[in-house]
């Protein structure tokens, strides 16, 4: 099992979780969306169950939980099957973060943006915030329609200390992309942090939603 | 976020990534290779 906060607002919030109900397994936080660009997802929460070849057996995005019956009972029974040849398991591999490898491909493709997004990725697991943004903003320089450039230029401002440039970032991601509740509700943990905590407050979420789309629908009229 | 037509359905292999844990520790998907797992997405809003 590994769990992964799509949180980009920093650690301590899903550290919080963690600790206080004692997870055992693995959770890492993507403050920038990779996750959501790789599996193209727009919301959570989501179960991804892969067999050991490493070949995805079961998906369920968007309301996957353990209540989910019908979900439960189809890992169960993939679970119940007998192992295969599966490829033994290496010995875990620490891999550093090539970034060097990665400015001398993004210095010899200036004008690539996924190269640009790569690098902004990279920067910002290093902590290095700064060159984190400076990437994430030029990716959204060359491709001015990447929610993607523009969500992860959020999270790198954001830990920069920069929250009023932080949400600009955010909000120009949502507009890209008004489906996405992963950009939407983090707007809204920064904006309303009184809606969710000590709870979250799932009705006024409900509520919340329903006025930013008729504002929004509004503005496109 | 604008992948819809190369996300990796049921019967492919899961892509590969590395991320943080939540005390700043660099985890990678390979950790899991040969093994079964479940992959899951959430957030603490």
């Amino acid at each position: 099992m590994l769990s992964v906060a799509m949180d980009g607002g920093g650690v301590e919030k899903p550290r919080a979780f963690v600790e206080e109900f004692g997870v055992t397994f693995p959770t890492l936080v993507d403050a920038s969306g990779l996750l959501s660009r790789l599996y193209g997802f727009h919301a959570v929460p989501n179960g991804v169950y892969v067999d050991e070849a490493g070949v995805i057996r079961f998906k369920l995005f968007t309301g996957f939980s353990i209540e989910r019956t019908d979900a439960v009972a189809q890992l169960e029974s993939l679970l119940a099957t007998p192992l295969g040849n599966a490829p033994a398991a290496p010995a875990v591999a620490q891999q550093p973060f090539e970034i060097e490898v990665m400015l001398e491909q993004a210095a010899a493709n200036g004008d690539d943006p996924a190269l640009q997004l790569g690098l902004a990725e990279a920067y910002l697991q290093e902590g290095d915030n700064a060159r984190a943004a400076e990437a994430f903003a030029r990716s959204l320089e060359l491709d001015s329609a990447s929610a993607n450039a523009a969500f992860g230029l959020g999270a790198a401002l954001h830990r920069l200390g920069r929250t009023a440039a932080a949400l600009d970032a955010w909000g120009r991601a949502l507009r890209l992309e008004p489906d996405n509740f992963v950009i939407r509700k983090q707007i809204w943990r920064m904006k309303y942090p009184e809606r969710f905590y000590p709870v979250i407050d799932y009705d006024w979420q409900q509520a919340q939603l329903a006025q930013e789309k008729a504002a929004e629908a509004q503005a496109t009229v | 976020m604008n992948v819809a037509s190369t996300q990796p359905q049921v019967g492919q292999t899961a892509p590969d990534f590395t991320l943080p844990d939540v005390y700043g520790t660099r985890r990678s998907w390979r950790e899991f290779r040969g093994k079964r797992a479940l992959l899951y997405m959430w957030a603490s809003w």
